[in-house]
């Protein structure tokens, strides 16, 4: 993961974005659908005993001669979850995949613990002495560095199925799977069905690298599959070029299409684009970031 | 086996590219890819066993490096000694000529004498046994034939040492020697090679029991030579074209100063030519003189350390008149055009005769012309112009043409030449009809054909529609020289063939030397060009060695261009379609 001082300050400005109400557990600034103490007001209700004198409404009760309590929406954190593609095909390009998706989840999990979110980042597949660090401000960072530095990708892992067995059963607010889903298309649609039944606005991180968009079929070659070893004869030549762009725009566009049909967030990123571009301006459009302080960063 | 162009065996060297693509292709093409998801929905090729596979591609790569050596050799000229010749003598020119230096300063003797030492002996065959003969001063064996060995290569040795001297005779008296010689041998199987500047008077004829083969060593010297002296007649009063070639063998260009002598007596002024280096430049003038004289052209003021040869400083030819046609015009008009424009022509021998007359069939004659119709038999005739009424006598028919036609167009021919007929009024014309025709020669108004020339069983013919005398051609110069073409497309004329080996090149030399008295020309290495037998050739020659030399080696660069292209079409056909291996 490589973040430089730069990148680092423009990222420190900018905050998850989460249109619906937060389901923390700590407070925070985030609006949740709990009644409590905050800053925004919610609703009246009956004075009971023990309720704090503090919440009653003196002005109400010297004109109406009626005892109610102010009650507030309950301000707290949200949950993210960061899930990152660690199995053998992101070992590829230039960087490699995971290096960018690496680069990615950290700059992600920066945005949250920055603003006191409860993040959690899991590494799907892949090989290390842990695959999960989870936190709620920036003491934590250490330990998804560490995460992030210490897995290398490895294996051939159905996503779909590690979502399953790693995500807590409760549902978060923000779940953003960063992978090149270089897997069959009825495991990417489990997949992606998957995220969207584990979090309220859950987003796919699509990286692809200069390998798939634009892979040397200049002349005959044998291919062998990163993940499953296998290996095939695949032809050269323009003729294969051509063909090739055909089969990966119709992948690119039936990804977003299964993403968009099931309310998934959906950005596709290169290898070869600038981080701080794609985390400032693209995801603020896919309205997954937003300004810390309200206003653009 | 020698080559005459040894050089082009370096583009042997495009088969390394070749195998080191076949090689490359067949092993590098493996690598890792992050998922096959994509990849596998491209076609495949169609699976083949890998065996079968490589066997194909290294029977292609073995036919295609087959393919370019024999282009390569083919293109290089192998120059392969009769391998059956088991004897063979070298007739070494060590005459006094032979001590010309050329532009490096070495002599021809010397060049001669390397030149048997590292390309011809290295070349023959190690049982072939080889001979030495020396010319000066008189013609001697030297070395027997005996297999090559220490007495011949010492000899060789010893005579760089010995400078050239004056000689009795030409390379060629060594041959009697070897008559002999060659007689004992098997036929066919004793080579004399000559290696010589031939810087003598050449025989009338060689014959010799032995092969003969010519090695010329005059290029490069420092020469100047008249290369070519002709005369043409030009009218019937003896004005004569005359035409003068002068060549150049130096690197610089040279002033070269030719007289002109009559019988001796000397035509001033002399001509001047400036020679390019290593061309020929020439000049035709025009000169009143009489047949049966002899005209000489002699360099004058050459110097000498120029001037290699003085044996081709001059050249002297007889003047003959040209020949003539002879013509025979059968026609009923006693006061026929065409019969007087005939009489004026210098070159024509008329024969006029009624249609009704009696002819001599068996004399034959140039050119037959048919004014009128006849029944008489003809004689044989090389060419034929028929006129109007008498075309059906060769098979062309006649049909009706509106009156006063015009001609519209007319074909590019020897007829043709230097007229203009376009717009020609004819009072009264026929259009001919002859499906078999090939030159279509004038054309009329509607695509009427009105004149046709063709040839039938050896014999051309022109058959014209019109009369010239039922148009306004007469009145036209246009009608002299339609005459004069028809004259000159009748003479026979003889075409130079250009000799392409040693032997063709002292046959001319023989061919000149039957009509020069008194001078002879040494014969130059490499094809005689047209400049020097035609005599009417452009009056400067010139064209620069780069762009002869590619003229010479054109289709040789061609064909390995061809090849090359080939080659590297065919190495990336493999690297883009052809699978070397199946991946199991």
């Amino acid at each position: 993961m490589r973040l430089d001082l730069e990148a680092f300050k423009q990222i420190g400005a900018l905050k998850l974005k989460l249109d619906e109400l937060a389901s923390g557990q700590l407070q925070a600034d985030r609006r949740s659908a709990r009644r409590g103490r905050g800053m925004e007001f919610a609703d009246y209700r009956e004075y009971q005993p023990g309720d704090d004198l503090r919440l009653v409404d003196w002005n109400i009760f010297g004109r109406l001669d009626q005892l109610l309590v102010r009650l507030f929406h309950e301000d707290v954190n949200m949950t993210v979850h960061i899930a990152l593609d660690a199995t053998a095909s992101m070992a590829f390009g230039e960087p490699t995949k995971a290096d960018y998706g690496a680069t990615l989840a950290g700059a992600l999990a920066i945005i949250g613990l920055k603003n006191q979110d409860h993040v959690t980042l899991s590494c799907l597949g892949g090989r290390g002495p842990r695959n999960i660090a989870k936190g709620h401000n920036m003491q934590a960072f250490g330990s998804f560095t560490q995460l992030l530095e210490q897995t290398t990708p490895a294996s051939d892992t159905a996503l779909a199925k590690v979502i399953d067995d790693q995500l807590s059963q409760k549902r978060l607010d923000r779940l953003v799977l960063i992978s090149d889903m270089l897997q069959p298309a009825e495991v990417n649609a489990l997949t992606l069905r998957a995220l969207a039944r584990r979090a309220k606005g859950a987003a796919l991180i699509h990286v692809l690298s200069q390998e798939e968009l634009n892979p040397n079929l200049d002349s005959p070659t044998h291919v062998t599959d990163a993940e499953t070893g296998q290996t095939l004869l695949i032809p050269g030549g323009a003729a294969a070029k051509a063909q090739y762009q055909k089969i990966l725009a119709a992948w690119l566009e039936q990804t977003q299409q299964q993403c968009r049909s099931l309310g998934l967030g959906y950005m596709r990123v290169s290898t070869q684009d600038p981080l701080v571009g794609m985390l400032t301006q693209t995801m603020r459009r896919q309205n997954l970031t937003m300004s810390a302080h309200g206003a653009a960063p | 086996m020698s080559f005459h162009a040894p050089w082009l065996l370096a583009l042997l060297a495009i088969a390394i590219p070749t195998i080191f693509t076949f090689l490359h292709h067949k092993q590098a093409q493996r690598r890792q890819a992050p998922s096959l998801l994509l990849l596998a929905q491209l076609q495949t090729v169609p699976n083949k066993s890998p065996r079968g596979l490589t066997l194909q591609h290294w029977l292609a790569l073995a036919i295609s490096l087959l393919a370019l050596a024999a282009l390569t050799l083919v293109s290089a000229g192998p120059q392969a000694r009769e391998k059956s010749a088991t004897t063979v003598w070298l007739v070494l020119d060590n005459s006094a000529s032979m001590a010309a230096k050329d532009r490096h300063g070495k002599t021809r003797f010397e060049r001669a004498l390397r030149h048997a030492q590292t390309h011809i002996i290295p070349s023959l065959d190690p049982r072939t046994k080889v001979g030495l003969v020396l010319l000066a001063p008189t013609a001697r064996v030297q070395v027997e034939a005996s297999p090559i060995g220490p007495a011949l290569l010492d000899a060789l040795e010893l005579l760089s040492h010995a400078p050239p001297q004056a000689a009795a005779a030409g390379a060629h008296h060594a041959l009697p020697l070897l008559e002999p010689r060659c007689e004992a041998g098997p036929p066919q199987q004793t080579l004399a090679i000559l290696l010589t500047d031939a810087a003598y008077p050449w025989p009338e004829s060689i014959t010799s029991a032995c092969q003969l083969e010519l090695e010329l060593f005059t290029d490069d010297a420092n020469n100047l030579a008249i290369s070519a002296l002709s005369a043409k007649e030009t009218d019937a009063l003896g004005q004569q074209r005359i035409y003068v070639e002068a060549l150049n063998t130096s690197d610089a260009p040279r002033e070269a100063e030719i007289a002109l002598s009559l019988d001796g007596r000397r035509l001033d002024p002399p001509l001047k030519l400036t020679i390019p280096a290593k061309q020929r430049a020439n000049k035709t003038i025009t000169l009143d003189l009489a047949h049966g004289k002899r005209l000489s052209a002699q360099l004058i003021n050459a110097p000498k350390d120029l001037n290699a040869l003085t044996q081709d400083d001059a050249r002297t030819i007889t003047l003959t008149p040209s020949p003539r046609a002879r013509v025979l015009l059968i026609t009923s008009s006693e006061e026929s055009y065409i019969a007087n424009a005939l009489k004026l022509h210098p070159r024509v021998a008329l024969t006029q005769a009624a249609p009704n007359t009696k002819l001599n069939a068996q004399a034959p004659v140039d050119l037959l012309i048919l004014e009128s119709p006849t029944s008489a038999k003809l004689p044989p005739a090389r060419r034929t112009w028929a006129i109007e009424q008498a075309v059906e006598q060769l098979g062309v028919k006649r049909l009706t043409a509106q009156a006063r036609p015009k001609i519209s167009a007319t074909a590019k021919h020897p007829i043709n030449e230097h007229l203009k007929l376009d717009k020609l009024t004819i009072t009264q014309a026929h259009a001919l009809n002859h499906p078999g025709a090939t030159t279509l020669w004038a054309d009329g108004p509607y695509a009427w054909a009105l004149a046709w020339q063709d040839e039938a069983k050896d014999q051309a013919y022109f058959a014209t529609g019109f009369h010239p005398e039922r148009s306004d051609l007469v009145l036209r110069i246009a009608f002299v020289n339609l005459i004069a073409n028809l004259v000159e497309w009748s003479i026979p004329t003889s075409k130079a063939q250009a000799p392409q080996d040693a032997k063709a090149i002292i046959a001319q030399a023989e061919a000149d030397r039957a009509t020069q008295a008194e001078s002879w020309l040494a014969p130059q290495r490499g094809p005689i060009t047209a400049a020097q037998t035609t005599p009417d050739a452009p009056t400067q020659t010139s064209s620069s060695p780069l762009l002869s030399w590619a003229k010479e080696h054109l289709w040789r660069l061609i064909i390995l261009l061809v090849f090359a292209l080939l080659c590297v079409e065919s190495a990336l056909s493999w690297r883009t379609h052809t699978p070397w291996r199946r991946s199991r």
